[in-house]
């Protein structure tokens, strides 16, 4: 497995950015490598993954790629007070990773988008409003879904202001408002997109999710679960994942390999380019 | 001499921070009176990060040619300033020193700190140097001058997104950067205050391209930085040359030349 750490330019938020890949190294002539978006929680960055799990082992396992961007204090969304994180991570980032490595596949059914609480948000966020780029969308731990987030424990609290005391809170910075429950409808919503999704009959991406029942987002959780269940048959093949555990790296270790090992496994060519 | 790429969690940013630090190998460079390696913060431009230095000019041959350490920190379009987006200038000149006088060999001592940085970085040198003149013996502006003077304004024409789009309010406070005049983001202003102060004042080196749009402004500063009663200990340098690295490239050596690097004596054997 290739571990590889890239400085580069975005177009899209305007300057530098580091991120992670791992690709495997024995890639054959044309094929094609299936990728795993993975993405951040609050605060985190682009090392995050690999630091406090065994990310490394199980892509290898699975023969996957990873690619673990940096998303800065982002709500991985285009900014109010910010950048353009949603079309950065949406747009820009698979160009430019296509581009320096040209074996990641294209295909829908190759690209997986997944990430941990903050990351978790804007993985079904990224994932839903492009079902059309995302074979299967990873939820750990999120309680920052719009508009279900003032279910989360209010013991939490919330994430202190990046500029101190009495400056504009990351709800502001992102969207413009403190209360997320108020941008229901809006172009945040993630719920919104679900049903869109399945009345356009858009292509639907598998949603994978997992919580601890003693996590903070565990309430946001079951939320989201009444919310998939409410369809009728299940056409996001919607399955949750409850595990005694809390908000911890100990939990996401445990079911980052899980997910990995729910991705599809596509037969390896024996023959150089030859269908 | 090593290169050591150093991720932390930062608490005036509230979130994780990479920057690269030069330290001398063993039994090299030179220690000053506390024992320690002098060191130079050297600060990136707008849109770029602590990796632009490294890749795009021979600083760590330049570092070891001085026998000095070097921090390369990561700022964002911050302009070095405390923005709601993080606390810039308090992570670069509080926090930042703090941990890396305790993890690294570099020295606490005012004569053996220099802040340096071209462009963006250059404006972030003059706010810190003039804002904590009693913390850094010497200063590098590379290409940069009053950013408040420098930056167009919506009549000249300037694009309300592009470029640097979150600055104008995100870290000046307004569309209208005349309302800066006399606060902390003017660097004049700033240099003044330092200058009637009473406390110590850093020496200035300054470098600027001809063809530079900034460089008739930063040549100004330099000469009334002259004219103050108590005047800036300054040197202005020009050369035909733009708004790039390879101007930095050749200036970033003789500026590291001409710090005031202060060793300690070598002691009798």
């Amino acid at each position: 497995m290739a571990f590889m750490r890239i400085h580069y330019f975005s177009k899209t938020i305007l300057m530098m950015s580091t991120m992670n890949v791992l690709i495997p190294q024995d890639i054959q002539q044309g094929e094609e490598i299936p990728v795993l978006w993975l993405l951040h929680g609050g605060g985190g960055n682009e090392n995050d993954w690999v630091k406090n799990t065994s990310i490394v082992r199980y892509a290898e396992r699975k023969r996957i790629a990873v690619v673990m961007p940096c998303a800065g204090y982002s709500r991985y969304c285009n900014m109010k007070y910010g950048g353009d994180y949603y079309d950065f991570l949406s747009r820009e980032l698979p160009e430019i990773c296509r581009h320096y490595f040209p074996a990641l596949s294209a295909k829908r059914e190759k690209n997986y988008i997944a990430g941990l609480s903050l990351g978790g948000s804007g993985a079904i966020y990224l994932g839903m409003r492009n079902p059309e780029r995302y074979g299967v969308i990873g939820v750990l731990s999120a309680s920052s879904i719009i508009p279900l987030e003032s279910l989360r424990a209010k013991s939490a609290g919330g994430p202190q202001p990046p500029g101190g005391e009495g400056k504009k809170s990351v709800n502001m910075l992102n969207f413009g408002v403190e209360n997320t429950d108020d941008l229901k409808g809006t172009q945040y919503d993630v719920l919104m997109y679900a049903r869109k999704n399945i009345e356009e009959g858009k292509p639907l991406p598998r949603v994978y999710h997992a919580v601890g029942t003693e996590d903070h987002a565990y309430p946001v959780g079951l939320g989201l679960k009444r919310f998939f269940e409410g369809f009728p048959g299940n056409p996001y093949q919607y399955m949750m994942h409850e595990a005694k555990g809390g908000h911890t790296w100990e939990f996401w270790d445990e079911w980052i390999c899980h997910f990995i090992s729910t991705l599809p496994d596509f037969e390896r060519r024996e023959n150089n380019g030859a269908d | 001499m090593a290169l050591i790429e150093t991720e932390i969690y930062s608490q005036c940013l509230t979130r994780m921070n990479t920057f690269y630090v030069i330290v001398p190998d063993p039994g090299k460079g030179v220690v000053d009176r506390s024992g320690k390696y002098p060191v130079l913060w050297l600060l990136h431009g707008a849109t770029d990060d602590y990796t632009a230095w490294q890749r795009f000019t021979s600083i760590e041959r330049y570092v070891n040619d001085a026998g000095i350490a070097a921090v390369l920190p990561s700022a964002d379009i911050s302009f070095y300033t405390n923005t709601d987006g993080g606390r810039y200038f308090d992570y670069v000149t509080q926090e930042l020193p703090e941990i890396c006088q305790k993890a690294f060999p570099i020295s606490a001592l005012r004569e053996s700190n220099f802040v340096a940085g071209m462009s963006m970085g250059g404006h972030g040198t003059m706010k810190i140097g003039f804002s904590l003149p009693e913390n850094y013996a010497a200063m590098g502006i590379f290409s940069s001058a009053n950013f408040i003077e420098l930056m167009p304004t919506v009549e000249d024409g300037a694009d309300p997104r592009f470029p640097l789009y979150m600055v104008r309010e995100a870290v000046f406070g307004s569309w209208d950067i005349s309302t800066s005049k006399e606060t902390e983001n003017d660097m004049v202003y700033l240099a003044k205050k330092a200058s009637e102060s009473g406390k110590p004042l850093p020496k200035v080196f300054g470098a600027c391209g001809t063809c530079d749009s900034c460089g008739s402004k930063e040549k100004e500063m330099f000469q009334w930085m002259k004219t103050l009663d108590n005047p800036y200990d300054c040197v202005f340098m020009e050369s035909c040359g733009l708004h790039d690295f390879e101007f930095w490239d050749k200036w970033l050596p003789v500026f590291m030349q001409w710090l005031p690097i202060q060793a300690k004596a070598a002691e009798n054997a």
